[in-house]
């Protein structure tokens, strides 16, 4: 288990150096100089060429500005934004509440739903029902998040009116307290629902194939030759193993939900980073950009390695494993 | 000649015997085979010129607008029509990039082993775990959103899961006693590489770049409605964009052009999902 920890937690540290690396490489194969890119001008003033010349040492050779970078990085600077002039760091704590209680409510409500409709759909296979959840699955995995979203919208707000359009809170309304929590859940229905309908059916496929094949094993034929009853075998047996995938996935798609749900707080409206982003590309605010981007990858080098140490600590073939 | 034309018959009635017996893949072909005759004759199906802007703004679906018309006048139905060629041309070019990549870089590293194993294979490692949508929107945004660099940007970004397949493809090749035979009479790695580990293995790579055209068309459609697409295109996710801003008065724009996106999406997907099946009996089972 130490051996296999050991290997993921060095594939995750060479992850951020790689995100740094290209980080970096970006700004300097770009077209354009850098400090127009950082400056956000194509004609910067001079005394603002000397400033970031100095600030960034621009004119050192390229091995030593890199170590720089990372120098500043470590000091938790990640840039100013061209749009407000303010901390990249800053404006991305800010935004990152709203764009978490998104992503993560969503993927929680979508694994729960998706492995027991996997669950109920592998126990019963070839029903109608499983029959039916695989064509959605196959329907909804095919469906861009933002234009579910737009859809979603159009009937739910547009045309019965039944929940607000876009944003997190009323403005106008000022709520506080508890109707403040009320209406912020109203602004939540729509945007968690695309969020949950466009993820159910990748944890939908994961639970049902993985519950068939622990199914097909033969220590399974061999607790059913016992006499045994199917719900026990189910429970005892079958659930264990079958639900490892699901772990190992859930880590993968925490990350890439946080990304993911960018596009989809932008059809919302929704406060989050998502916004943050497409403002700094509109505005092509590069430092803005590159800081979402550099802390994105880097959480979820760390998603990772949490996940990695939970499943080798249920996986008993792992914890036993020193090999792993 | 006879018999030759005997065993091709038998080969295609075979064929046609696994795609009649894997619904996915039945479905698949019979959707895209629509949507690509679609594309292909575009120019004489369109009504209008999809880039001829007119005064009949936000025209609803009818006799005169097929599927109605967009904020400034175009015809969506024939915007649909030449939108198609590009999600299609840039799916398919991206995920052969990948599938390339891939099937190289994967079949190096299974087959070579040792530390050139090692090495790729911890790269690949690395590679998993980057958010490649992000990355991807970062290039394009810095680079520039021409075709050719969002294709050329999916196609570098996505390669790892092909490379994954490849290299256990290799592996298991490569104890086969037919390549040791090559080995022991002096053929090249390489050329054994070329020649019969990567031909007998690509088949998942070619299930697993299926449906990687799939993935490709839903990331250029996220690129575009974020405004990256390439300007000069009519793209299915600037359209989605545009009708954004006329959901309520013009509901037809996002509608109809999203909804392309899912048939086209689910065309290769479903293609791609089949060939997996004809493939593994193993989920023959789980279908």
């Amino acid at each position: 288990m130490i051996t296999y920890l050991r290997k993921r937690i060095i594939t995750a540290i060479l992850v951020i150096i790689v995100s740094l690396s290209i980080n970096f490489m970006l700004v300097h194969l770009a077209p354009g100089n850098p400090i127009s890119l950082i400056a956000g001008k194509d004609n910067p003033s001079p005394e603002m060429v000397a400033a970031l010349t100095e600030k960034y040492g621009l004119n050192d050779p390229i091995y030593i500005q890199f170590f720089k970078y990372i120098g500043t990085l470590l000091k938790g600077d990640l840039g100013y934004s061209l749009i407000n002039n303010e901390p990249v760091i800053k404006l991305i704590a800010e935004k990152m509440g709203p764009t978490l209680l998104l992503a993560l409510t969503g993927l929680i409500l979508a694994v729960v739903i998706g492995t027991a409709l996997g669950i109920y759909a592998a126990r019963h296979k070839g029903s109608p029902f499983d029959v039916v959840m695989n064509g959605i699955s196959y329907l909804f995995d095919s469906t861009p998040g933002f234009w579910l979203g737009l859809m979603l919208i159009l009937v739910f707000a547009s045309l019965l009116k039944w929940l607000p359009t876009a944003g997190m809170v009323d403005l106008r309304a000022s709520h506080t307290g508890f109707a403040y929590v009320l209406d912020v859940l109203l602004h939540l229905i729509l945007p968690l629902l695309t969020v949950v309908l466009s993820q159910i059916p990748y944890f939908f496929r994961i639970a049902r194939s993985s519950v068939i094949q622990v199914m097909a094993e033969d220590f399974i034929t061999t607790l059913r030759a016992t006499g045994m009853k199917e719900g026990r075998i189910f429970r005892k047996y079958v659930f264990k193993n079958a639900i490892l995938p699901t772990v190992t996935v859930f880590g993968l798609s925490l990350a890439y939900v946080v990304a993911g749900v960018a596009i989809i707080e932008i059809v919302f409206s929704w406060p989050g980073t998502g916004k943050l982003l497409m403002d700094a590309i509109m505005k092509r605010d590069y430092p803005l950009l590159m800081g979402v981007y550099l802390i994105l990858s880097v959480s979820i080098a760390v998603c990772m390695i949490l996940v990695d140490v939970i499943y080798s600590m249920i996986d008993p073939r792992i914890r036993h494993n020193e090999k792993g | 000649m006879n018999v030759k034309r005997n065993r091709m018959r038998a080969r295609v009635t075979n064929t046609l015997q696994v795609i009649n017996s894997i619904t996915q893949l039945k479905i698949g072909l019979c959707l895209l085979a629509v949507i690509i005759l679609l594309a292909l004759f575009a120019p004489f199906l369109a009504v209008y010129d999809p880039f001829a802007l007119n005064d009949d703004l936000l025209a609803p679906p009818g006799s005169q607008y097929l599927l109605g018309t967009d904020g400034l006048g175009r015809d969506v139905f024939s915007e649909l029509l030449y939108g198609a060629r590009t999600s299609i041309f840039i799916g398919v070019v991206a995920a052969a990039i990948s599938g390339v990549l891939g099937t190289l870089i994967g079949g190096l590293s299974g087959f070579y082993r040792g530390k050139l194993d090692s090495v790729l294979s911890e790269f690949v490692n690395v590679f998993l775990m980057l958010p490649t949508f992000f990355l991807i929107l970062l290039i394009v945004a810095l680079f520039g959103s021409s075709m050719l660099n969002v294709m050329l940007v999916i196609g570098v970004t996505t390669w790892t899961g092909n490379a994954v397949l490849m290299r256990a493809q290799a592996m298991s090749l490569r104890e086969r006693t037919y390549v040791k035979s090559l080995q022991s009479i002096g053929v090249s790695k390489f050329k054994i590489l070329t020649k019969h580990i990567i031909p007998n293995g690509i088949f998942p790579i070619i299930a697993n770049t299926t449906m990687n055209i799939s993935g490709a068309i839903l990331t250029e459609a996220g690129l575009s409605f974020l405004g990256l697409g390439d300007p000069n295109l009519v793209s299915w996710g600037q359209m989605v964009f545009h009708g954004k801003s006329y959901l309520v008065n013009g509901w037809w724009i996002s509608t109809f052009s999203g909804f392309a996106i899912v048939v086209t999406v689910l065309a290769f997907y479903l293609i791609g999902d089949g060939l997996n099946h004809v493939l593994s009996p193993k989920l023959r089972d789980i279908k």
